[in-house]
């Protein structure tokens, strides 16, 4: 079993879950949050291997999280963005993410991209 | 000083110049002949002068020849006389001598002895001839000793006689009992040398008056002869003196006791005037002087003319110069007078020529003239005006002109007088065109446009009146007054129509200026009826641009592109009116306006709006983009759990994975909707997104068409290849055209069949052409195949699904990269085509 444990922050409840489900299932331990501010706080109380992120969200989006996360941590973990919107990889490259996987994804797709950023 | 004379001489005129210069020569020459006649008198002065002083030395010489005659017989005498010893040898002696001489030269010869010095016998010895008086030619003989009263030995000659040895003696003349004598003595000298006698010449005062008559010769002198003591011995007015000299003294014996200074007191009582001029010569020999006294008027009487010649001479001169100057002047005046002549008949035949030549333009011009004097009476009337009026010239001739042309009807109306040109106001009527109404010779009324001009003619001013008939005229005139009024009309009728249209209507001529606007137009323009428009700053008073943003420029608006290119102009635009809040939309469609000529003149453009439905498919368009997001996240839900679910592997019984798979499959298709009605709304948007790579076309055509033939059965497609072709594209997007032209070809070939792709490298660009053999596209369909959300085949037993926007993105993606997407369909079949630039390195020649 591949260890390491990863962030899941989308405000779709159904997401979280199935997503952290399928993680879970292949060894990783999952921590959820519902926005950006829940997510700072899961990271205050330990930093994830990695972090899967929604865009749009409300209280706090991909953003601000992203960026509140790069002034508090240095050396924080790596971020997926995941995201509906067409252009996906620009958000990415806007924050600085390590990856990008575009709603709707294939699960195996999504999967190789956590187990190589995880590597 | 220089400057300011330099400026009077040039104010004089030249011709004054001349006269001054002429009036100065003329007082040169006055001079210079005074002058001349000066100095010519003086010069003749000295020469009387002169010619006198020389007569008077003349004189002088000449009566010392004569003495000196007289000394050569006092000298022989003497000579002769010594040795002598005979009375009567001395007495023929005497007498011999003294016959020999002129009568008039001596008038007696004398020897006297001192007493016993001719013999011891007589005491004394002086015999004397004389000339007898008058009448007694014989000389007479006498002894004057023989007189008591006359002893000569003391007479006081005779000692002066004796001391005489050498040379004559002449003494001062004396009186002595009955003349005045003057004698020449000289001693007679005996052998011892001593003096015994003297030898006396005697002349007598009168002999040497005789002398000296012979000599005066003019009037206005005198001559006289003085002695050395200053006694007058010759005067030609010796009587009247001697009578003055009686009366103012003693009475004198002879002129000899007359003083040169009575002589002068004489001559000033007898003429009193200026002094005479006296010229004076010495007889040496003797001590006398010969004088002339002349009357100086008679003297200088040539002189005188000169002196005074200079007067006529110098009067000739001024009267020839004046004469001269007069005859200039006449000559002058004569010439000009002639040239002014010349001149006049040169404008007399100049006014004859011009008359004639004004009548032959008469007769051949195009208008009717009539030529009147100042009264308006008719001098003239040219053949076109025969015509016009039908009267013949020698009718109308010597009429007045108003009654001939105007009839009786304008005798009391404005145009009275119109023709008589002494009381109308001239400048009314010169040179002026009047329409008026004239009558011809049969009372018909013909309207005429009139012209009056003055000629100056050689009698004084003439008028003409160039008449030209405008019946013709009037009555197109009219017709055209009621064209334009069914014009007005017509066109109001039009106005009414394009008022009440719901497009706006706007049209302009060729110089841009708007003609005509309908209400609706002034509606969209945010402007009330009938307010003026202008083209001029239009785009940037209604911030004009074209759909796809930035301003429009002015030029390109439809109505303006109609205008200078001559077709029909399209376009759709958008615009801020002020005082609106958003933007509108209207389409406008322009079209050329052309003359008979086929000149464009105007323009017109019909104005809709069309902001409502722009508005309405924007709405949709958000709806669309919106809807189509929201659903991914359902999308990706159920993939994942079916993903999920999947996952457990041996676990999953067939059946549970052939449903597991087909809610997999369902999720796709629904995201493939998704995706196309996104596309949609992006690319109607302008905002399709792609990600341009350099790609082989052929090795995506081949791909492609693989991966699509491996799911069908029934139909084979055909990849036509022969040369890869390097375009610039973004892959998905291409290979979703590919597809979806592959997916219409299989889709609307029910039968089966092959489809057959092929590629084909043309100039610059590559051509995909895919071909199938199906139930093709409908006539009525084919010019709306691109539309998006169109399916030509909607509603018919052919229809076979899909939402009808495959080919508007396919077309809106091929020329969003550079190139055109077109078709040929016909039953049994369609062929659908498109072409992309060729990579800069794949195009051949490059």
């Amino acid at each position: 079993m591949i260890g390491g444990s990863v962030l899941v922050v989308d405000d779709n409840d159904d997401i979280r879950e199935v997503l952290g489900l399928a993680l879970e299932q292949e060894g990783y331990v999952v921590m959820q949050a519902e926005n950006g501010r829940a997510a700072l706080e899961v990271v205050a109380r330990g930093m994830p291997a990695l972090i899967l992120l929604d865009m749009k969200m409300p209280v706090m989006n991909g953003w601000e999280f992203a960026a509140e996360l790069r002034r508090t941590y240095a050396g924080s973990a790596p971020i997926v963005v995941i995201s509906a919107a067409e252009d996906a990889r620009r958000r990415a490259m806007e924050i600085g993410a390590q990856g990008w996987v575009a709603k709707p994804f294939e699960l195996g797709d999504l999967l190789e991209i956590v187990r190589r950023n995880l590597a | 000083v220089a400057q300011t004379l330099l400026a009077v001489i040039r104010r004089i005129k030249r011709t004054h110049l001349l006269s001054t210069l002429w009036a100065l020569g003329v007082l040169t020459l006055t001079g210079l002949v005074v002058g001349f006649c000066a100095i010519t008198a003086s010069s003749l002065e000295r020469e009387a002068v002169t010619r006198q002083q020389v007569r008077t030395d003349e004189i002088a010489l000449r009566i010392e020849e004569k003495f000196l005659v007289i000394e050569q017989i006092v000298r022989t005498m003497a000579g002769l006389v010594a040795p002598m010893r005979s009375r009567e040898q001395v007495e023929r002696l005497l007498e011999t001598v003294l016959e020999s001489t002129p009568d008039h030269f001596v008038y007696g010869i004398g020897v006297w002895f001192k007493p016993y010095a001719f013999s011891p016998h007589d005491r004394y010895f002086g015999p004397y001839v004389h000339r007898g008086d008058a009448g007694r030619t014989r000389p007479v003989l006498t002894y004057e000793w023989t007189t008591p009263d006359y002893d000569f030995p003391h007479q006081p000659w005779f000692p002066r006689g004796l001391l005489a040895r050498d040379a004559v003696a002449f003494i001062e003349p004396y009186f002595d009992t009955d003349h005045a004598y003057m004698s020449s003595l000289m001693a007679i000298l005996d052998d011892r040398g001593e003096a015994v006698g003297v030898v006396s010449v005697d002349v007598i005062l009168p002999q040497i008056a005789r002398f000296i008559e012979d000599e005066a010769s003019a009037a206005n002198e005198t001559i006289h002869v003085s002695t050395r003591r200053g006694a007058l011995l010759v005067h030609p007015a010796a009587a009247a003196i001697l009578s003055w000299a009686r009366a103012h003294g003693p009475t004198p014996a002879s002129l000899l006791d007359v003083r040169l200074d009575d002589l002068r007191a004489f001559q000033a009582e007898q003429r009193p005037g200026p002094e005479p001029l006296v010229t004076r010569a010495a007889v040496s020999k003797l001590g006398w002087t010969v004088a002339i006294a002349a009357d100086r008027r008679a003297l200088f009487s040539g002189a005188r003319w000169v002196r005074w010649g200079a007067l006529p001479a110098v009067a000739l001169l001024w009267t020839g110069m004046l004469g001269l100057y007069l005859l200039r002047r006449r000559a002058r005046r004569l010439e000009s007078m002639e040239r002014a002549l010349e001149r006049e008949e040169l404008v007399q035949s100049i006014l004859r020529e011009s008359e004639r030549r004004l009548r032959a333009i008469l007769e051949a011009a195009l208008h009717a003239v009539v030529g009147m004097d100042a009264r308006g009476v008719i001098v003239d009337w040219n053949p076109q005006a025969e015509a016009m009026f039908g009267w013949p010239a020698r009718e109308v001739l010597g009429r007045p002109a108003s009654e001939v042309l105007l009839g009786e009807r304008f005798q009391e109306g404005h145009e009275r007088g119109l023709l008589d040109f002494q009381r109308s106001d001239q400048a009314q009527v010169l040179n002026r065109r009047l329409e008026i109404s004239a009558l011809r010779r049969d009372g018909s009324e013909l309207p005429i446009e009139l012209l009056v001009t003055r000629i100056q003619g050689s009698e004084g001013d003439l008028f003409y009146a160039f008449i030209a008939d405008i019946s013709e005229r009037k009555r197109v005139e009219e017709e055209r007054a009621g064209l334009l009024e069914r014009i007005q009309q017509r066109s109001a009728e039009l106005q009414a129509i394009l008022d009440s249209m719901v497009d706006g209507v706007v049209a302009c001529d060729a110089a841009q200026r708007v003609t005509l606007m309908n209400h609706a137009a002034s509606r969209l323009f945010g402007l009330a009826p009938g307010v003026s428009f202008s083209l001029d700053d239009v785009v940037e008073r209604y911030r004009i641009s074209s759909t796809d943003g930035g301003l429009m420029k002015h030029d390109d608006l439809p109505l303006l592109r109609a205008l200078s290119s001559g077709a029909v102009a399209r376009g759709s635009l958008v615009s801020h009116v002020p005082g609106r809040v958003s933007e509108i939309h209207v389409q406008s469609s322009a079209a050329p306006i052309r003359d008979s000529r086929g000149r464009i003149v105007a323009a017109v453009a019909v104005v809709r709006d069309v902001t409502s439905a722009i508005e309405l498919e924007h709405l949709k368009d958000q709806f669309l983009e919106i809807t189509a997001h929201e659903l991914k996240t359902p999308i990706t839900i159920m993939k994942s759990y079916a993903q999920l679910a999947l996952q457990d592997g041996e676990g999953l019984s067939p059946p549970l994975r052939r449903k597991l798979e087909g809610i997999n499959r369902g999720a796709d298709r629904i995201d493939q909707i998704v995706r196309d009605l996104l596309d949609v709304s992006q690319a109607y948007l302008g905002r399709l997104q792609l990600l341009l790579t350099p790609l082989d076309l052929r090795e995506l055509l081949e791909e492609t068409a693989a991966r699509f033939g491996r799911d069908r059965s029934r139909h084979r497609v055909r990849v036509r290849a022969p040369l890869p072709a390097l375009v610039r594209g973004d892959r998905r997007r291409l290979e979703n055209v590919i597809s979806t032209l592959l997916d219409n070809a299989v889709r609307y070939s029910p039968g089966g069949g092959d489809v057959e792709v092929t590629l084909t490298v043309e100039r610059d660009e590559a051509i995909v052409a895919v071909e199938d053999h199906g139930i093709g596209i409908p006539t009525k369909g084919q010019s709306r195949i691109f539309e998006r959300f169109y399916r030509a085949h909607s509603g018919t037993d052919q229809d076979y699904g899909g939402l009808g926007v495959g080919l508007y993105i396919s077309k809106q993606m091929v020329e969003l990269l550079g190139g055109r997407m077109w078709f040929q369909s016909e039953e049994g079949g369609s062929r659908f085509m498109f072409s992309l630039p060729l990579a800069a390195e794949e195009r051949p020649g490059s």
